[in-house]
């Protein structure tokens, strides 16, 4: 008897839908002031909303917006913001049970979030951050294991995410490193154009340096997003606002994965807390680019 | 996997400016008993010192954290906020974040740590296990440090048929009248405890009568801290429920044996049993 073996990434991701342009929220994002609503962009612009990526920490759950948006049926990713997935620890019982009953209620296309440290010890009130992993082999094995163990636990498709941060330790290229992770792991990737720019800025490369080393191929979604140029004691450094004022190194990522990402299935503007008007012309750009480069589809 | 190592050195020195001089310095010395490799350590002292240092309100942000959980310990501790922020240079948060701990039941160790560990202290520290002669802030300490553990439960691995207390049930020992002083200085911090403990001209007023008799107290009096469908409850302890909420986790034969002791009859000791399965007292394999 042969036991057919399971097919790899190349195959799987041809079943993933093409979900096009989102918006992103979280928890209580709808409630900033001025923030604009998923379904009022939906209702103007179809086309820049046309799935949500619903942030999710467990232990707040989901807010009427992101429930409004699953409850109408319309499409999701879900973005976790609560497991250190290099961490054996953090995949505890409970925890998985309400993942997958969160999953069950928005009916994510896929599972993505940043892989870096979300904590510090366990779940538990003041412990959050977010940091990058080191970027070491060790700690991509580590990942990709934690990726991999999350998709059989959920039976999702688990997309990495290269974090933001102002400390980058470790050996490795970040592009390297989620490269071990996606090979390891036998996975897809969510880059995040803007934490890409915040890396490359923060270690001295050019905004696109490494794509070329990337398999491109297992790029499935993208994030855009605003940041800030701050400076403190001499030393500068971007900080990650998920603002409407995308900086010039975040579009010439994004500009080059659009053209060269062949499985690219999704392009996230994290806007979450803007108003509506503000963050047309970034939507708008996100359209020029991905039409300039040829994919339709994601339009 | 010493990349976590690592990763826990990173939050401790994003946390501790002094820690990451240190590190970057002579990270061998600074972080003795870490077990990093050389390479690890040599990213460490590659480090730009002022990356560790772009975010100067993360400490007062987890310190509003603590204060929420802590509101009359802190409300009873001289220079709060100030005093209280050394929380996060001591060696008591090293050892939490390192070792993948709890930072809230660290700071309720922290607060009844001895004084010299504790410049700001100036009580009388009466021992780890004692409990008269605490002080009034020390006892608040004890009580707060006890709704944190159990909102924090830790649910033990139970073999089938076998009960044991509930993490989220936790008896804890303090002076008489710490209770009562407790709700007076709880009640005076008001439905926002944290922004009055930071407010400038907030002074909590403590009844001297109930002061002195927590201060001078021969009692003990052992309190039921239980977490029930997210609500914490606090009371005194009723005397035929200790010895089952001290038991150990045993088959449920001796846990009907331990009812039939406090005086239940045959029939009476497993519904005793079940009803305090239901109310979240015990647990259940």
């Amino acid at each position: 008897m042969t036991i057919p073996a399971s097919p790899g990434f190349p195959e799987r991701v041809t079943s993933l839908p093409v979900l096009g342009i989102g918006v992103s929220t979280e928890y209580g994002a709808v409630d900033a002031p001025g923030a604009m609503a998923p379904l009022a962009l939906r209702r103007e612009r179809p086309g820049f909303a046309r799935f949500l990526e619903v942030g999710v920490e467990i232990e707040k759950g989901l807010d009427a917006a992101a429930l409004g948006w699953a409850d109408a049926g319309l499409p999701t990713t879900y973005h976790f913001l609560d497991i250190n997935l290099d961490e054996p620890e953090d995949f505890d019982a409970p925890w998985l049970a309400r993942v997958r009953e969160t999953a069950a209620a928005l009916k994510p296309a896929w599972l993505c979030g940043d892989a870096g440290l979300w904590h510090f010890g366990r779940r538990e009130r003041g412990h959050m951050l977010l940091l990058p992993p080191v970027l070491s082999a060790e700690a991509a094995t580590d990942m990709a294991r934690g990726v991999a163990g999350l998709r059989e636990a959920t039976g999702y498709e688990v997309l990495p995410e290269n974090p933001p941060g102002e400390v980058f330790l470790g050996d490795l290229h970040l592009l390297e490193f989620f490269a071990r992770v996606c090979e390891e792991a036998d996975t897809g990737m969510l880059l995040d154009c803007a934490h890409l720019a915040i890396y490359q800025r923060a270690r001295g490369h050019a905004p696109t340096d490494g794509l070329d080393d990337f398999p491109l191929e297992r790029l499935t979604e993208v994030h855009i997003a605003g940041g800030v140029e701050r400076e403190r004691d001499g030393f500068a450094w971007v900080e990650d606002r998920h603002g409407v004022d995308v900086l010039p190194d975040t579009w010439a990522i994004f500009e080059a994965a659009a053209a060269r990402a062949p499985n690219l299935r999704a392009v996230i503007f994290e806007c979450e807390r803007n108003p509506l008007a503000d963050a047309l012309p970034g939507f708008q750009r996100i359209a020029d680019t991905l039409r300039a480069a040829g994919r339709e589809a994601l339009l | 996997m010493s990349h976590q190592a690592l990763q826990r050195v990173i939050v401790r020195m994003l946390y501790d400016p002094a820690l990451a001089d240190a590190v970057i310095a002579a990270p061998r010395a600074a972080l003795a008993g870490v077990d990093l490799n050389d390479a690890e350590l040599g990213w460490l002292t590659e480090a730009d010192p002022r990356a560790f240092k772009t975010d100067p309100y993360r400490r007062a942000r987890s310190l509003r954290a603590l204060l929420e959980e802590y509101p009359v310990s802190a409300a009873l501790s001289p220079g709060r906020p100030q005093q209280l922020d050394r929380f996060f240079s001591s060696q008591r948060f090293h050892a939490a974040i390192q070792d993948r701990g709890s930072m809230a039941t660290s700071f309720g160790d922290w607060l009844l740590a001895p004084p010299e560990r504790r410049p700001e202290g100036g009580f009388a520290h009466p021992g780890a296990d004692a409990v008269l002669q605490r002080s009034p802030r020390d006892a608040c300490a004890l009580l707060e440090r006890a709704v944190v553990r159990a909102r924090r439960p830790e649910r033990p691995s139970l073999p089938p048929a076998h009960i044991a207390p509930a993490p989220q049930a936790v008896l804890v020992r303090l002076p008489a009248g710490t209770l009562a002083f407790y709700a007076r200085i709880r009640g005076q911090l008001g439905p926002a405890p944290v922004a009055a403990l930071l407010s400038a001209d907030a002074a909590v007023r403590p009844p001297p009568l109930l002061r002195q008799q927590v201060a001078d107290a021969t009692q003990e009096e052992l309190a039921l801290v239980t977490l029930t469908d997210d609500e914490v409850s606090v009371e005194v302890a009723a005397d035929w429920l200790v010895p089952l909420l001290r038991h150990p986790p045993a088959p449920r034969p001796d846990w009907l044996a331990a009812a039939r002791d406090l005086g239940a009859d045959p029939g009476e000791d497993a519904e005793l049993i079940d009803d305090l399965i239901a109310q979240a007292l015990l647990i259940s394999g």
